[in-house]
């Protein structure tokens, strides 16, 4: 084969790998792939402190509003910077069908950003090793 | 886990109001998880420019660590 030849398959080579790896995801859902709800202070950046201090509604505002409206009993929330936009990334438990609800919640407005998605039973467990503070991911 | 839930001293909200009377702070993040068998609440807590997270134990309602 001649150099050429050898270095054009490479260079296609190269592009076909770039082109075939996924966009990075805006916004990652909860428990899947490693993304958990941070609750440690090492992964607070400065820019999400800076947002924290300007979000308008609290941690607790989120929680009572995100019960009063989706019901389930709210087992995780964190304010977070997603795709630049300061929310409020919110996870449910379900007690009446044993499901798990992820939300997102704008904090400026404290309206409901994304739709939740709910998750079966069958997968709790996979679930539970996600969950922030487990003993599996600190 | 879910069994145990229902037995739960307290709620998320409830450790988050808990967590930021305590210190003057501000919760920035809060879970429930379980963690060699016992349920226990964090809340991650922002005074001032300092971070502190507060573990509770679910069943008692006890505060474990607050660092």
């Amino acid at each position: 084969m001649s150099g050429s030849r050898r270095k054009a398959i490479v260079a296609l080579s190269v592009m076909a790998v770039f082109m075939a790896a996924p966009a990075p995801a805006a916004q990652a859902p909860l428990g899947s792939g490693g993304v958990t709800l941070e609750t440690s202070p090492q992964h607070a950046s400065g820019a999400r402190i800076t947002a924290f201090e300007q979000a308008t509604f609290t941690l607790d505002d989120i929680i009572s509003k995100v019960e009063g409206t989706q019901g389930g009993l709210v087992i995780a929330a964190s304010f977070e910077i997603v795709a630049g936009k300061p929310v409020y990334r919110v996870r449910t438990l379900q007690s009446w069908n044993h499901a798990v609800w992820d939300g997102m919640i704008d904090a400026p407005a404290s309206s409901l950003e994304k739709a939740g998605r709910r998750r079966s039973r069958s997968l709790m467990p996979r679930l539970k090793a996600c969950w922030p503070g487990s003993t599996t991911r600190t | 886990m879910l069994a145990r839930l229902d037995d739960s001293y307290l709620t998320l909200a409830e450790v988050v109001v808990t967590a930021e009377d305590r210190d003057g702070g501000k919760a920035m993040s809060a879970s429930l998880s379980e963690a060699m068998g016992e349920l226990r609440f964090r809340v991650v807590v922002l005074t001032g420019e300092a971070l502190k997270t507060m573990v509770v134990d679910a069943q008692t309602g006890n505060v474990v660590s607050f660092t």
